[in-house]
């Protein structure tokens, strides 16, 4: 599903990802880890576009990200969901709002959002909540609505830069559970983290990042199931 | 139907945008309304006076002044003679002053400085210039007043004007593009959250950019149509200071009807404030807001 071929990414004399190159299959569950700095931000930004690589080639289901034309962008970005370190919860707005929001956007009628975000949001179980303000809800809610908004348009490939950045580490595990639960429906699923001791509790791939090169790709302690 | 949702969530948007926008709203519409009163204006006032000239070249009245003395009735008599002319009124000089006075509240002390006065119909308005031609030369003439030359002065102070009423609206249209500019950038800053969600799931930039745009074409309506009203009473006012600055000194029959002009010249401020603001707009978020 995703093919990095040789990927280089240079922000002026900074070398931010160097000669990268690695294959994830359609419905993989794959860590991103290393520390601060290490290009991990870097790599999921080039995925969904927000920068360009300098060298090199990434496909997305054969189609190269690195070439594609602006105006393409979007629809690229509509088979995808990202998830970030700080929730980017719209404060004014409610929880159901909040998923709804890029819906409206996209021209989706009322009664199929309604239908689409009530399932988003029972998947993570805050269905309950969908009237509440971000404010109103612990940190790990608060991911979880992230996650609910990444995943309400139903997309192949999940991208998650640094989901539990700011969470404590058993929110954290139900967190990464959360993303392994919706890894077995069959959704690709990335996951950037600088918490190499929680993905060790995790049965799957991880690609390790240090100063923007791939020093190693193993899966960790592998799951009978995979 | 999803375009027609689009629509109507950009509407949403655009009402949201001028909410959060608040006092700055306010700050926008005054400046631009004054830019588009102006605008109108001058086209108000290049309008009447050209539509005065028109009138002026068809009038068929003009004003025989006598001098102290000279034959009043003959004169009518001899100048009724002449082919092309239809009427010759007579004006006495005690009437003249009676209605002067009764206008401008003189008293009587000073005397009566007006003369004898022959208002004088011609058949055609091209009979004008070639009657008053013959009778210029007639004895106990004092002078004679006819519209096309009185106002040929009028046409370098309309052409002054103008140019310089064009100037100042585009200085104010800078300031105005200038203040559009800053306003739809601080809404961009402040909702960059909103803008980037919206991105990263894909939608469409139109959708994105459409809220502000719409915010600058409201800007556009909403100040011209409240310029045009100061323009309705300048209207009016352009055409009573123009009756009793000339009506007293000699007899002119032409009525105004300035309904198409006005409605032509709120048709090009309205394009004009559309068009200006929802550039302005459309710069800003092309600057602003990214793929």
């Amino acid at each position: 599903m995703i093919k990095f071929k040789n990927v280089s990414k240079f922000f002026g004399p900074i070398k931010a990802l160097d000669n990268i190159s690695f294959d994830i299959e359609a419905g993989e569950m794959v860590f991103v880890v290393g520390p601060s700095g290490a290009g991990k931000s870097t790599l999921m930004k080039l995925l969904y576009r927000e920068e360009r690589n300098t060298h090199g080639q990434i496909l997305i289901n054969n189609i190269d990200v690195s070439s594609l034309s602006n105006d393409k962008v979007p629809y690229l970005r509509r088979r995808m969901g990202i998830i970030f370190q700080d929730f980017k919860l719209l404060p004014n707005k409610t929880i159901f709002d909040n998923i709804a929001y890029g819906l409206r956007g996209l021209g989706v009628s009322e009664f199929e959002i309604q239908k689409r975000v009530g399932g988003a949001l029972n998947l993570v179980g805050l269905l309950d909540r969908a009237g509440a303000y971000p404010d109103e809800l612990s940190g790990g809610e608060q991911q979880r609505i992230g996650i609910a908004r990444a995943i309400v348009q139903g997309p192949p490939l999940v991208i998650a830069d640094e989901p539990t950045g700011n969470l404590d580490p058993k929110t954290s595990i139900e967190i990464f559970n959360l993303l392994k639960s919706i890894s077995l429906r069959g959704t690709t699923v990335l996951v950037s983290t600088h918490n190499h001791k929680i993905v060790k509790e995790f049965r799957e791939r991880v690609l390790v990042l240090e100063d923007g090169k791939l020093v190693n790709d193993t899966i960790l302690n592998p799951s009978p199931y995979a | 139907m999803r375009s027609l949702r689009i629509i109507w969530r950009i509407l949403k948007e655009t009402y949201q945008s001028i909410k959060f926008s608040g006092m700055s709203n306010f700050m926008v519409i005054s400046i631009l309304t004054v830019t588009l009163a102006l605008f109108g204006g001058v086209l108000q006032f290049n309008s009447s006076i050209k539509q005065i000239y028109q009138n002026l070249d068809n009038q068929l009245e003009f004003s025989v002044y006598l001098l102290d003395g000279a034959e009043t009735k003959s004169l009518a008599n001899k100048i009724s003679q002449i082919e092309e002319v239809k009427k010759v009124d007579i004006i006495p000089k005690d009437i003249a002053w009676k209605n002067f006075r009764a206008k401008f509240g003189f008293s009587d002390e000073a005397g009566n400085p007006l003369p004898d006065t022959l208002h004088v119909n011609v058949k055609t308005a091209q009979d004008l210039k070639p009657v008053v031609e013959k009778i210029k030369n007639y004895s106990g003439i004092e002078q004679i007043s006819f519209a096309p030359e009185l106002f040929q002065g009028l046409k370098r102070v309309r052409s002054i004007l103008f140019s310089f009423g064009l100037f100042i609206t585009l200085i104010l249209a800078i300031s105005t593009v200038t203040i559009i500019s800053n306003t739809i950038q601080l809404i961009i800053k402040s909702r960059s959250l909103e803008i980037k969600i919206l991105r990263l799931v894909g939608v469409d930039d139109w959708f994105i950019r459409g809220p502000f745009i719409t915010h600058g074409v409201f800007y556009g309506i909403v100040s011209a149509v409240i310029a045009i009203l100061p323009l309705l009473f300048f209207q009016k006012f352009i055409w009573n200071s123009f009756q009793s600055s000339f009506k007293t000194i000699m007899p002119l029959t032409f009525s105004f009807d300035s309904s198409n002009e006005l409605g032509l010249i709120f048709s090009i401020m309205l394009l004009t404030g559309v068009t200006v603001c929802s550039a302005s707009s459309y710069m800003v978020t092309s600057k602003y807001i990214k793929i």
